[in-house]
């Protein structure tokens, strides 16, 4: 026992001096650019047309296009499938930052609600899981904690290393890389009990509507070799969606 | 036949720049089948779904529905004493009814046609129509309209032909009202059903009334259905606790001429960190019976309405996955009279537009059981969407 104490000791002590253990000023910048990263990526309210295209280890590829609105910061979200004709029809909703999943069946004009452990499921076997699609609020997911200033992409990035908290995700821990400028997020590393599972590549920033907003999103899964390639095809934040939209009514409803 | 003929002609004269808009599907089922008792049996379905949809925009009604043609390639009969114990499959013989069921070779039918018109938190719809609902996975105690051939080889069921109004209110508060008519007010269907979703703990709770003609047992004498008023008092709710999903749905049946029964599911499902997605659910059923032999009139009930036998039944179900476009799962049942069926199953991608679907089914146990022991069917499925 004695022995088990004096390594837990040194193990400490050769930690913090190799600088792996937090200290409380990296602890306070974490969470002030994780505040900065929120704010930067909150957007009140949008509506657009996303592609969404899967692309396995194989070389298949699967391409499936959606509607989709968010509100309230987009804790509010409803994937309309307009393409391919499998799921042509078919709508997710999404409340509480993912939390009350709905999926709508339309050949079966059938409502399922979801648990909320079903937010670790793949969206369409796409490379996806609802909780990533999820924005929900980053400092009530995460404790952040200050890794350095890095490049990423040609840029200045903010590197944060973040704990999911009891409320978030369900990965062990995540690394985020965001610009030093505007704290948009560049780069996002996944990480489960077995280690590195995904990569998320942001990029193609346009001005929309007085907003900078990225128009790709790459996932990269390490482990299956596929990625899948989120496409914003049209995108309008001037517009407040109908809050009808984010309920059961709008499942069942045609939105064309 | 003349209600598909019917409806072709609706869509052909509606006026001049009406755009419909048609979907749907081609599918091909290979079903081969082996028991303990019965020669091999090979079933050759293909089936076309012809989804249309028109209007739908502000100021307009939608028509929306679908037309399925099913076409068995193999034979038109089905020798069912392959799901019946011997001593049921001799008593059918004996009473004349047979084990060697006829069904129609080629059938086109009008699944779903209906028309909707949705005005602020009200939709009304009219025709045949999907009235599902329900949390259940394996039984919907709660569905009191729709009926489930278990021989059926297509996947779907039919519409019910209802008259349905709708008024919404909220995230997931929802009053409706269904009309089934039938030959008479007195032996129509009436379904009333209120739902709500309680944001602050994730629940969505319904509560549903009906009244219907029942026509699912079978008399014991004559084997002719017997047709019973039947009232019921349900209750649905689904949502989260301690990171389970769980769901519960159920009734309370008051009958006309049997004894009056509580009919329920209740499960939980909990999906891990590596998207595997395991699910449990039970069904008590007060209409089946706690011991076998089952009478004849009970499988008959069984086959033809899907009516379970026995009184606790148990659903196990695990899937994930396995790549990107292929979902791998296992369904496996078990009964309170000692016979079990499990279904494993893989659903592949194939292309863009068509999935293949392949699963089986293999039972065992008491061979008085709902699942007759020593069956082992195999399926391949393509289908094809447009």
């Amino acid at each position: 026992m004695k022995l088990l104490v004096t390594f837990v000791f040194i193990l400490s002590l050769v930690s913090y001096a190799f600088g792996t253990v937090p200290d409380s000023t990296s602890m306070i910048e974490g969470e002030r650019y994780l505040a900065l990263m929120e704010e930067a990526e909150t957007i009140s309210y949008s509506s657009g047309i996303v592609s969404q295209i899967i692309t396995t280890s194989g070389g298949d590829e699967r391409v499936l296009t959606m509607k989709m609105w968010t509100a309230e910061d987009g804790d509010l979200s409803l994937m309309a499938y307009t393409d391919p004709a499998r799921v042509r029809g078919d709508k997710i909703l999404q409340r509480d930052g993912g939390d009350d999943i709905w999926y709508y069946m339309k050949r079966r004009d059938r409502i399922r609600h979801f648990s909320g452990s079903s937010r670790r499921q793949s969206v369409m076997g796409s490379d996806f899981s609802y909780e990533d699609l999820a924005t929900g609020d980053l400092t009530d997911d995460y404790t952040a904690v200050f890794v350095g200033i890095e490049q990423c992409n040609g840029d200045s990035c903010v590197h944060l290393s973040c704990i999911p908290t009891e409320s978030g995700p369900s990965y062990h821990h995540i690394e985020i890389w965001a610009g030093n400028d505007d704290y948009l997020t560049r780069r996002i590393e996944y990480y489960d009990e077995d280690g590195h599972l995904k990569t998320l590549y942001v990029s193609d920033f346009k001005m929309i509507d007085g907003r900078k907003v990225a128009m790709n999103l790459e996932m990269k899964n390490l482990r299956d070799g596929s990625r899948t390639v989120m496409l914003q095809k049209e995108i309008s934040l001037t517009q407040e969606p109908d809050p009808v939209l984010f309920t059961k009514q709008a499942l069942s409803r045609d939105l064309d | 036949m003349k209600s598909v003929f019917l409806l072709l002609t609706s869509l052909l004269i509606l006026p001049v720049g009406a755009q419909v808009d048609i979907s749907g599907y081609y599918e091909n089922t290979l079903q081969v089948e082996y028991g303990d008792e019965t020669d091999e049996l090979l079933l050759d379905t293909s089936k076309l779904r012809l989804d249309f949809e028109a209007g739908g925009g502000e100021e307009e009604l939608l028509f929306t529905g679908n037309i399925n043609g099913i076409t068995r390639h193999t034979a038109a009969s089905l020798d069912v004493s392959a799901y019946l114990p011997e001593a049921v499959a001799a008593e059918l013989e004996s009473v004349g009814i047979g084990t060697i069921w006829p069904f129609p070779k080629d059938r086109i039918y009008v699944a779903n046609a209906y028309l909707e018109w949705n005005t602020g938190g009200i939709r009304l719809r009219a025709g045949k129509q999907q009235l599902s609902w329900g949390p259940g996975y394996g039984f919907n105690p709660t569905d009191l309209f729709h009926r489930k051939d278990i021989l059926d080889p297509t996947y779907e069921k039919e519409g019910v032909t209802a008259f349905r109004a709708d008024y919404f209110r909220g995230i997931g508060g929802q009053i409706s009202v269904i009309e089934v008519p039938g030959d008479t007010w007195e032996s129509g269907g009436y379904a009333v059903r209120l739902c709500t979703h309680i944001s602050t703990i994730g629940y969505d709770i319904a509560l549903t009334l009906h009244q219907v003609q029942d026509t699912l047992t079978v008399d014991p004498v004559n084997f002719l259905m017997v047709e019973q008023k039947r009232r019921a008092v349900g209750l649905e709710t689904s949502g989260t606790l301690l990171g389970l999903g769980i769901w519960f749905e159920g009734n309370y049946n008051y009958m006309e001429s049997e004894d009056d029964f509580i009919r329920f599911i209740s499960g939980i499902d909990y999906t891990f960190a590596s998207g595997m997605n395991v699910k449990l659910e039970g069904l008590y059923n007060d209409r089946g019976e706690n011991r076998t032999p089952y009478q004849s009139r009970q499988w008959l009930s069984y086959i033809m309405n899907g009516e379970p036998l026995a009184e606790f039944q148990g659903m196990v179900a695990v899937s994930k996955d396995m790549t990107e476009l292929m979902t791998g799962s296992i369904y496996g049942f078990g009964c309170s009279d000692g016979s079990y069926l499990i279904n494993p199953r893989i659903d592949y991608s194939i292309a863009q537009n068509a999935d293949l679907t392949l699963y089986g089914g293999f039972t065992s146990g008491d061979d008085q059981g709902q699942f007759v022991p020593g069956l082992a069917s195999f399926v391949g499925r393509i289908t094809v969407y447009f």
